[in-house]
């Protein structure tokens, strides 16, 4: 695939950029009308955001604590459910029974919303780092676990068949066959799973925070009525998601899904 | 073909067919694929199986290959009976199967590295066959990056590279156009000379199977049989159109289209549908 | 002899859903009641299923089940939050799919704004709205919108030219090509985008009800539940959402999938 002309990148940048400008633009128009009330100035609330960046007294600044906090969080908590999530989805895909046992559990849970279960989180563990990264990891299990146990299944009967031919071991089947052509689905997995993990984690941080993290910056913000503080932690919490999504996966599909020719670029 | 014959045979007969028959599904839902076959294919011999559609000889060959357990009946490979899939049977798939995540010498080289080859010896090994089958200068290509003839051919070469006691071929270049096909028949014959392993092919074309055998095997329309075999004592290579050849292929055909009617009537009058086994 | 069969496989294939959930729920009871953690944290199916029925018996004070009371709120406002988010997310995908200039300007918004979790617009919508239903309609809106929209624009871009080609050559007019081609073939994706829509809306509601104080709803319900350290009424809160989502989902899109995709042989399992 050739690659892009510094010229065509910066052509693509403007015209993404252009719509979300013309969203600020009438941002400041209806917050000049005080069609909203509380609707504060893109202005004053650039201007938070920036003094959000300072550095304090104490050494960090507010803002990139709270930011730093909340990605601690959802490391270990991805990580967490990438470890477990796709060996159990894995087995699943290999094993019948333990998929049949599995399966129904895992489809009627798997729409039950990650913060229903922070009210349980919260009476095991209270409030804190444990029951937020629980939280996470329940946000990013399943999917990683069902597009995992998918993929396995979905591979191509013949590519089994043509190992066992040649003389394969199940574990040579599992470790070479297995787990590298079930790999398009695990990516996709991952990738909705950080979204999740990620819409988890600013959920627990309003439940179930104690001090820091960005959902309890805002949280917290709209409690004092701050509404530019809040607007900037929720300006952060976007723009964040949005680059994790796109870019934590991607790296890892060029290098494999893409190059094999099994996702088209 | 009675099993004296069979007996008669044995003295150089790689592989052996035995009153082998096959039925799937259970209860109500049973389906008869195969009912009796019984033939032998000899050492070094390039044998074609033709048959209507359905009449089961890719769950045939699927039964040599060890992916699926006959009924009842047996076959034996160099005497012994099979017993699953491995390595002393090379296959050779329709949809050729390529590991997408390997370049072509990795998926050449993958059956001596699961069989516990040197890694330096099997991709020694592996550079050969992708020269024998002409495909120089693309080892490290993957496979989406070529064409279904370059595919297939990279599919056979990694069947023989870890050289198995029989090729097994499903149909091989039915995926492919109808140039690609006549190439390719005429490629894997150079590449066969070189090796003389026996072939058990299967193809539902005649004019392919006419090109290609020293014998073919005709089955009936399902639950099969056979109906009948025609040696083809050929020198190769062969035309496509003197008389020798079409006197052959006449042969065949005549065994061939009674079964081919039979097994089209069978389908327009019944609107049943059978899930399990192969397409053919 | 046919019907028999088919009446056989339902059967059999709610069954092997069925089956195992029994099993685990044998295991559930028996871990919860083994001791190896607290009882409190993993009450029994025992325990769980009739508070259940507790629940759906307990008077409110205007008269009518409490469970009921909790479950109707919850569905009122998915409904009006779904029906908008679906018909806006419908109406906004097809500009999308169909025009570029339109593709152009929304692509970026529709990319940004779709990851931020609906949770995350709470506290500007309960700044603007207060807390109450409006909030929580507007949020199930939000969370709707989006997968209806990317799914029904990609299923418009997804049109094979042919088809389109086919029906210009027999003489069809802009009216025509847009409702008897272009719909009819994003069909399957727009009824996927629908189905994934209620989905992050169900889920949506029932979380922001525990963050906006809602009163009444589910997520009210299971939020509340904690501060009596109920985890009984969480559980039963938790199961009952599951099955009404489970219930939604075949109700709503299995009768409407089986009269179109279904009938015309189209793939239904795009989602």
């Amino acid at each position: 695939m050739p690659s892009k002309t510094p010229s065509l990148r910066v052509r693509e940048a403007v015209v993404f950029a252009l719509p979300l400008a013309s969203l600020i633009v009438i941002w400041q128009l209806v917050a000049s009308l005080d069609l909203i009330r509380i609707l504060p100035f893109p202005a004053d609330v650039g201007r938070t955001l920036v003094n959000l960046c300072r550095p304090t007294r104490g050494g960090t600044p507010i803002l990139l604590a709270h930011l730093g906090a909340s990605l601690f969080r959802v490391g270990i908590g991805f990580s967490l459910a990438m470890a477990v999530g796709v060996p159990v989805g894995l087995l699943m895909g290999i094993n019948k029974h333990v998929n049949d046992l599995l399966h129904p559990v895992l489809s009627l849970l798997m729409p039950v919303p990650t913060l229903a279960w922070v009210p349980m989180l919260l009476i095991l563990w209270g409030l804190g780092d444990r029951t937020i990264v629980a939280a996470i990891f329940l946000g990013g299990f399943f999917s990683i676990a069902y597009n995992t146990a998918g993929g396995v299944r979905g591979i191509d009967r013949d590519l089994i068949r043509a190992a066992y031919t040649m003389g394969a071991s199940k574990w040579t089947l599992f470790s070479r066959v297995l787990l590298p052509g079930s790999m398009v689905s695990v990516l996709t997995g991952l990738r909705l799973a950080v979204g999740y993990s990620w819409r988890a984690l600013v959920g627990a941080e309003m439940l179930a925070a104690a001090g820091w993290g960005l959902g309890y910056l805002v949280f917290a913000a709209r409690a004092f009525s701050a509404a530019n503080v809040m607007f900037a932690g929720l300006i952060v919490i976007m723009v964040a998601g949005y680059l994790m999504e796109r870019y934590l996966v991607g790296p890892l599909e060029k290098r494999t899904v893409q190059r094999w020719g099994v996702v088209r670029a | 073909m009675g099993s004296g014959e069979s007996i008669a045979a044995s003295a150089t007969a790689k592989l052996e067919a035995r009153h082998v028959r096959k039925e799937f599904g259970t209860g109500e839902d049973r389906v008869l694929a195969i009912e009796d076959i019984d033939f032998v294919v000899q050492e070094n011999e390039f044998c074609v199986i033709v048959g209507p559609s359905g009449c089961g000889k890719s769950t045939f060959l699927y039964l040599v290959a060890g992916f699926e357990k006959p009924t009842a009946g047996e076959i034996l490979l160099s005497g012994r009976q099979i017993e699953g899939p491995g390595p002393d049977r090379g296959f050779v798939f329709q949809e050729f199967a390529l590991y997408p995540w390997k370049t072509v010498l990795g998926n050449v080289s993958f059956g001596l590295e699961i069989q516990g080859m040197d890694k330096k010896e099997a991709r020694r090994r592996a550079e050969e066959y992708v020269k024998i089958i002409g495909l120089s200068g693309f080892e490290n290509a993957y496979p989406h990056t070529l064409s279904g003839g370059m595919k297939q051919r990279v599919g056979i070469a990694r069947a023989l590279a870890y050289d198995p006691e029989i090729l097994l071929m499903d149909e091989p270049f039915g995926s492919l156009d109808a140039q690609t096909k006549k190439l390719m028949q005429t490629e894997l014959l150079r590449v066969w000379a070189k090796t003389r392993k026996t072939v058990l092919y299967v193809t539902h074309s005649v004019v392919e199977a006419t090109y290609l055998a020293d014998r073919v095997v005709v089955l009936t329309a399902r639950p099969s049989r056979v109906k009948g075999i025609v040696e083809v004592d050929l020198p190769r290579p062969r035309s496509y159109t003197d008389d020798e050849y079409l006197g052959a292929r006449e042969k065949i055909l005549g065994l061939l289209d009674e079964e081919v009617v039979r097994a089209f009537e069978r389908e327009t009058s019944q609107a049943q549908r059978t899930d399990e086994g192969p397409a053919t | 002899m046919r019907r028999a069969g088919r009446a056989r496989s339902i059967l059999s294939s709610a069954g092997s859903f069925i089956l195992p959930l029994l099993l685990l729920c044998a295991i559930w009871e028996l871990v919860s009641r083994s001791g190896l953690v607290k009882p409190v944290l993993l009450p029994p199916p025992s325990k769980v299923l009739p508070r259940i029925i507790t629940l759906a018996a307990t008077p409110t004070e205007g008269g009518g089940s409490l469970l009921l009371e909790h479950v109707l709120t919850s569905l009122y406002r998915l409904g009006l939050g779904f029906c908008a988010g679906g018909l806006g997310g419908i109406l906004l995908g097809l500009a999308m799919g169909s025009n570029r200039f339109v593709n152009g300007y929304f692509n970026p918004i529709v990319s940004i704004l779709m990851p931020v979790p609906g949770i995350t617009w709470t506290p500007i919508l309960v700044l603007v709205l207060g807390f109450g239903d409006p909030t929580l309609i507007a949020v199930t809106f939000i969370a709707s919108f989006f997968p209806v929209v990317c799914n029904t624009a990609s299923g418009v871009r997804s049109v094979k030219k042919e088809l389109i080609w086919a029906a210009r050559v027999m003489g069809a007019g802009r009216a025509s090509l847009f409702l008897k081609v272009f719909l009819p073939s994003s069909a399957p994706h727009i009824l996927a985008g629908l189905k994934l829509g209620l989905a992050a809306g169900w889920r949506t509601l029932i979380a922001v009800e525990m963050i906006a104080s809602a009163l009444w709803g589910l997520g009210y319900m299971i939020f509340d539940a904690k501060e009596y350290l109920r985890t009984d009424t969480i559980y039963a809160g938790i199961i009952v959402m599951a099955v009404i989502y489970a219930v939604m989902e075949k109700a709503a899109f299995g009768f409407v999938e089986k009269k179109t995709i279904e009938k015309w042989g189209v793939v239904s399992e795009i989602a």
